[in-house]
């Protein structure tokens, strides 16, 4: 469209811009008279992105004002001080005016005057700051984001308030126009890094954004993985402390999860109350959530192939007991863990997707009675309700929830392995998943980093947690990753 | 710097070089020492036979470190001129070919003695053969990694075992200590190479490690760890099946683990874990030969890494179904253990001597 | 790398070839090996469990077990044989074989239990024992449903409060044995009023049953060779019985002496022990001097035992059952290498001094004081 400048009479501004935005009916004009100069003015905002207070006020001051007869100031002067605490900018063509009309700016036209003011109304619809409803800890902040970039900005920088911590925003988006932070401190955020996550965001600087989720998926290496390559959090202080150990961090307006990249499996297996506890409860949680990923993913199949294909290595009485239980049951052990994998999964999904008083009431009912009957009606074998009970319980403390579900996801694969090719099956899939974790990147840094585990430096953070005992800060200066 | 860059640190060179040690040796060994000396003094074989090796190691690594070796494949083009170390890089790829067919089929056969009876054992070698395709289009850090990941898996789970075997085991069969004099003992050492496959790779990685000083440090850490379980493995399975017994069975470590039960936990067959673990260790000995053979074709014929994997396939499965039988599986690896002490002897040290006159010509 | 697991997937397609489910075996715990009534056949008697199952009728009193019988010529033919009855038969979790001492005397063992352990699935700790009566017989004896198999293993566990049991062999005990000097005694079992015990012994001397031993010589032989774990020492004082139980070994010393092609063992034990019993009326265990007095006639009782055994090992058997063969060979080792094969025959000539040390450390929560 062109960019037609403004007309200098107010009327013709009001009639150019009501038959320009015809069809929007929320479009309000209100014009205010000025007593003092004899001038009238129009406000021109889209209704309810307005905050009615601070308007009514400026209105207020405008109307109230009186012709100073010592020091005569001009309209302009006048209006230019009585709203210079929202005043953002000015607009000389109707195209820019329509921009910030619909930006939720409110625009202020003085009657003679041919540029338009765009004021700062914007009331921002916003949650209050809460707990993070996906990481919950026992014991550390309670705080979590919210939808509005800028107050999580504040938040950060409110915690970290260090001047080389680095805030760069840019626009996203065709149609809506979202603001993306780039989050770093200079000097610990390795030139390399910087440089790819540069590189990667601007490649895809032309999409519309709904959640930071949907950028994590435009920007990570690969798209043939279960894993989730970015991690992310509701938490500030995770994003705290990646900033400290040199990872960037990207926020998305609208969207109360940050990205933090690039990421390991050991980060995504951390929670921070591991570091808020006593180092002996946090090594042994950490400890319980290795082994409990391990649990997941291959005890469906390990059962599998014991029970249909090694029975030998099973200690006498427990085959006992397990051909005991599998008397009548019709299916193979395949069918059966998949009968009740499947069922818990939609189980869950259920869960989620109703109100929460339901949907504690389908989980209950769920895993209850349906397991009950399920083993009366001789469907399943009662050997295995537990052991899906137990893959179920043991995938839920993982504490970042996308890569739980990647774990749920492969337990399918551990299962049919096993049901084809017994414990060498599984040994099989076991060395496929780590071939495969061994082969992946995060930004172009090893995601898998089993170097960690054994490593000098590292092995204290890695599996354990063990205590540190270091005075006073870090020294400032670019993080060494292992083997980076 | 990062994946993608593929230099590994000293630490993931001892990784590769233990799991490519710690392959069906394991399983055999006190059963080919012992039927060569008929005397329980297997384990002063295996402490000399690694005194030798570490000190062969040290030497080799002064003397590649010496021409600063970053490419074994262009060190011997600088030997052997362009045709003659293509043939001789030939040679050494179809060792590797071999080594690589040879782990998988002695773990496909042992997979069918313990594990899956019916299944066609083609299964088997084609399933470990496509997955270790999986792990090597991630070249040599994938390998490190993932080598890094198992080693110590293995070790824990493998002492573990041992830990709840000592019930069972009575020492005393491992007296007299040298009986029958030194003779055997030097005679007997010799035998047993086939557990030593692997040391000779370090030639081959030694231009991607990222710290050239800790090499040393890295080949005989590496080394050591294998030959500390070796002796253990040793000791204990003499030990507990007494050495008429043990050179009767045919895989005796495995004899060993069934010979206990530990009543109480979960599992109390330890067998199953032995075995997943020796699949893991089979699977990485056949990845990382696997690998360097693709390596050395690419460097050969300078083609693409990918191809050469994808080419490298049917030949090592072919190769893997070559030997009807037992005696067949004997018979090649007997054939590799002629080809391993030229490879990790004769081959550097004449290329040094040809290069150190090559050059002192050049220069002088 | 997509494909690439796709191609993975194909194989994985075509089928389980090797499930077979758990409930549809047949778990062997114990196997008999008895003679047939036709020549030179075996009679194999498999033990399989009977899944309880979740029946409706909870009360009704349920075999845990049943027992296959089948004669072939090999073991293995049996077995194979025995399919015809019953589901597949899966021998991992087999605990015991009870082997008929008719078979032994006529069968070399070797020949018995070769097909275990070449097998992949029997494991060697697998208990080995002999029977007097035929192993149907035991097999099938049973009170309140107990399988029979599992009353056997589980008397082992008896081995530290009595020494009338010989330490378990197991099947790779027993080829190892085998391999070696071939010269064991293996722990036999009995049926005594309705209820399976463990009594006496087979005494086996390459590969062939040589000659039984009651409770009292497995009791003395276990003191022979120091693998006493436990148990009663019975001895009279002031003609009124007393009973010394024994705690822990703290000493045994072995060793071997050559003079020319004769040979002499000097075996020396040292245990620690209680006073746990004593019907004398004036006993007076606060005494040092009566306790010395308790040690010594339990000491004597016990070399008494050892003399007769050793007697019989060296004259009846004419073997050296107990593994003393091993400490010739670690102590004179080129002397073992010549005359490896004539070893039954210097172990009967040879001289054995056997000295035993008995320390009473208490004598339990009540002492006479005379």
């Amino acid at each position: 469209m062109k960019s037609k400048p403004l007309h200098i009479k107010l009327d013709q501004k009001q009639e150019e811009l009501k038959s320009e935005l015809d069809m929007q009916d929320d479009v309000v004009f209100k014009q205010i008279f000025i007593p003092g100069y004899e001038v009238s003015g129009l406000f021109v905002f889209v209704n309810g992105t307005m905050d009615y207070r601070s308007f009514n006020e400026i209105v207020l001051d405008l109307s109230a004002a009186q012709v100073e007869t010592r020091h005569r100031v001009s309209i302009e002067q006048l209006v230019i001080s009585k709203i210079c605490s929202v005043r953002e900018q000015d607009v000389e063509t109707y195209e820019t005016a329509k921009e910030h009309i619909f930006d939720g700016k409110t625009l202020l036209f003085i009657d003679g005057m041919v540029k338009g003011y765009v004021l700062n109304l914007v009331k921002e619809k916003n949650r209050t700051f809460g707990e993070p409803s996906t990481e919950r800890v026992v014991r550390g902040p309670k705080m979590g984001f919210i939808e509005s970039l800028q107050e999580n900005i504040g938040l950060i920088r409110q915690y970290s308030n260090h001047p080389s911590l680095i805030v760069q925003q840019q626009k996203f988006g065709t149609m809506e126009k979202r603001e993306v932070a780039l989050i770093y401190y200079e000097g610990k955020a390795s030139d390399s890094l910087l440089k790819e996550v540069n590189k990667r965001i601007n490649e895809v600087k032309a999409t519309d954004l709904q959640d930071s989720g949907m950028l994590e998926e435009l920007i990570e290496d690969t798209a043939l993985t279960p894993f989730p390559q970015i991690q992310n959090t509701e938490r500030p202080d995770k994003v705290l402390a990646a900033l400290q150990e040199g990872r960037v961090v990207i926020m998305v307006d609208g969207s109360p999860f940050a990205l933090m990249a690039p990421t390991t499996i050991t980060m995504l297996l951390q929670s921070p109350d591991d570091y808020y506890e006593r180092w002996v409860a946090g090594s042994f949680l950490r400890i319980i959530r290795y082994l409990s990923l391990f649990v997941t993913v291959f005890l469906s199949g390990i059962y599998i192939s014991l029970v249909s294909f090694n029975p030998g290595l099973l200690p006498s009485e427990l085959a006992m007991t397990i051909a005991g239980t599998r008397e009548n049951v019709p299916f193979p052990p395949f069918v059966e863990a998949i009968i009740m994998e499947v069922t818990i999964e939609l189980l869950r999904e259920a869960g989620i997707r109703l109100p929460s008083p339901i949907g504690q009431t389908v989980g209950l009912v769920g895993g209850v009675i349906i397991g009950q009957a399920a083993v009366q009606a001789n469907i399943v074998s009662s050997l295995m309700v537990i052991i899906v009970s137990i893959t179920t319980i043991t995938s839920f403390t993982v504490p970042q929830y996308s890569f739980g579900l990647a774990f749920r996801a492969l337990r399918f694969g551990a299962m049919i392995f096993a049901a084809v090719l017994g414990l060498y099956g599984t040994t099989l899939f076991f060395i496929i998943v780590i071939s495969h974790l061994s082969k992946l990147t995060s930004f172009k840094e090893p995601y898998f980093q089993p170097m960690d585990f054994i490593g000098k430096k590292t092995w204290k953070d890695a599996f354990l947690r063990l205590p540190k005992r270091k005075k006073g800060g870090d020294s400032f200066g670019p993080v060494r990753r292992q083997n980076s | 710097m990062g994946q993608s860059e593929g230099k590994i640190l000293s630490g993931e060179l001892a990784a590769i070089i233990s799991c490519s040690m710690l392959g069906i040796g394991m399983l055999t060994l006190p059963r080919t020492l012992t039927e060569k000396i008929h005397s329980t003094d297997g384990w002063i074989v295996l402490i000399l036979t690694g005194i030798a090796i570490t000190l062969l190691l040290c030497l080799l690594v002064v003397l590649l470190k010496k021409h600063k070796v970053a490419d074994y494949y262009t060190y011997m083009e600088e030997a052997y001129g362009k045709w003659l170390s293509k043939l001789i890089g030939l040679v050494v790829v179809v060792y590797f070919i071999g080594v690589a067919s040879f782990e998988v089929l002695a773990m496909s056969e042992m997979v069918r003695f313990y594990l899956l009876e019916e299944t066609p054992v083609e299964i088997v070698i084609l399933s470990m053969i496509l997955a270790s395709v999986h792990l090597l289009t991630g070249k040599i850090k994938a390998i490190a990694k993932a080598c890094v990941f198992f080693l110590p898996l293995t070790i824990v789970i493998v002492l573990l075992i041992y830990l709840f075997s000592l019930r069972i085991v009575e020492l005393r069969n491992l007296q007299p200590v040298l009986a029958k004099g030194f003779l055997p003992v030097m005679k007997g050492m010799g035998s047993g190479t086939l557990s030593f496959f692997g040391i000779e790779l370090f030639i081959f990685l030694f231009g991607v490690v990222k710290n050239q000083n800790k090499i040393k440090s890295g080949v005989l850490i590496g080394f050591s760890i294998p030959l500390i379980l070796y002796v253990i493995t040793y000791v204990l399975v003499v030990a507990t099946l007494t050495v008429p017994e043990v050179e009767a069975v045919t895989l005796p470590t495995i004899s060993f683990v069934q010979s206990f039960e530990v009543t109480g936990i979960f599992l109390e067959r330890m067998e199953l874990f032995l075995l997943i673990t020796w699949i893991l260790q089979f699977f990485l000995t056949h990845a990382i030969y696997f690998y360097f053979a693709a390596e050395g074709m690419t460097k050969i014929f300078s083609n693409s890494y990918t191809t050469n994997l994808i080419v490298l396939v049917p030949v090592v499965f072919l190769l893997a179904k070559i030997p009807k039988d037992i005696t067949g599986i004997l018979k090649m690896s007997d054939l590799l253990g002629y080809l391993f002490p030229v490879i990790l002897i004769g081959l550097p040290i004449i290329t040094f001597v040809i290069v150190q006159l090559k050059r002192s010509r050049r220069s002088g | 790398m997509k494909r690439l697991c796709l191609i993975l997937l194909i194989p994985l397609l075509t089928g389980c070839w090797d499930s077979e489910n758990i409930e549809e075996l047949s778990l062997v715990v114990g196997v008999g090996i008895d003679k047939s009534k036709k020549d030179d056949e075996i009679m194999l008697t498999q033990q399989i469990l009977v899944p309880p199952g979740n029946s409706v009728q909870e009360n009704q009193a349920q075999l845990k077990y049943k027992n296959v019988t089948v004669s072939a010529q090999t073991l293995h033919e049996a077995i194979r044989d025995s399919l015809l009855i019953t589901n597949t038969v899966l021998t991992n979790h087999q605990r015991i074989i009870l082997i008929n001492e008719d078979v032994l005397r006529k069968i070399p063992m070797e020949a018995i239990i070769n097909q275990s352990i070449r097998d992949n699935n029997t494991r060697r700790s697998c208990h080995v024992y002999l029977t007097k009566r035929p192993t149907k017989e035991i097999l099938g004896r049973s009170e309140d449903g107990e399988i029979p198999s599992n009353v056997i293993y589980e008397l082992k566990d008896n081995e530290h409060r009595t020494n009338k049991i010989l330490p378990p062999l197991t099947l790779g005990k027993a080829s190892s044995n085998l391999q070696s000097d071939g010269s064991f005694a293996i722990q036999a079992v009995d049926i005594r009023g309705g209820k399976l015990i463990l009594k006496g012994a087979g005494v086996i001397n390459n590969s062939k049953l040589v000659g039984v031993m009651n409770d009292e010589d497995i009791a003395a032989l276990n003191w022979l060779n120091g693998k006493v774990k436990g148990g009663i020492i019975e001895a009279v004082q002031h003609g009124k019985p007393l009973s010394v139980e024994v705690i822990n070994r703290t000493r045994r010393k072995i060793t071997t002496e050559l003079n020319g092609d004769h040979l002499t063992i000097n075996i020396e034990v040292g245990y620690t022990a209680r006073l746990s019993e004593d019907w004398y009326g004036k006993e007076n265990s606060f005494e040092k001097a009566y306790l010395k007095e308790v040690e010594r006639i339990a000491e004597d009782e016990v070399k008494k035992d050892v003399k007769k055994i050793a007697y019989k090992l060296q004259h009846d058997y004419k073997t050296g059952v107990a593994g003393l063969y091993r400490y010739v060979q670690n102590q004179h080792p080129k002397f073992w290498e010549k005359n490896k094969n004539k070893w039954d025959e210097i172990f009967s000539k040879a001289d054995i001094n056997y000295e035993v040390d008995l320390r009473i450390v208490d004598f339990g929560s009540k002492g006479g004081i005379k």
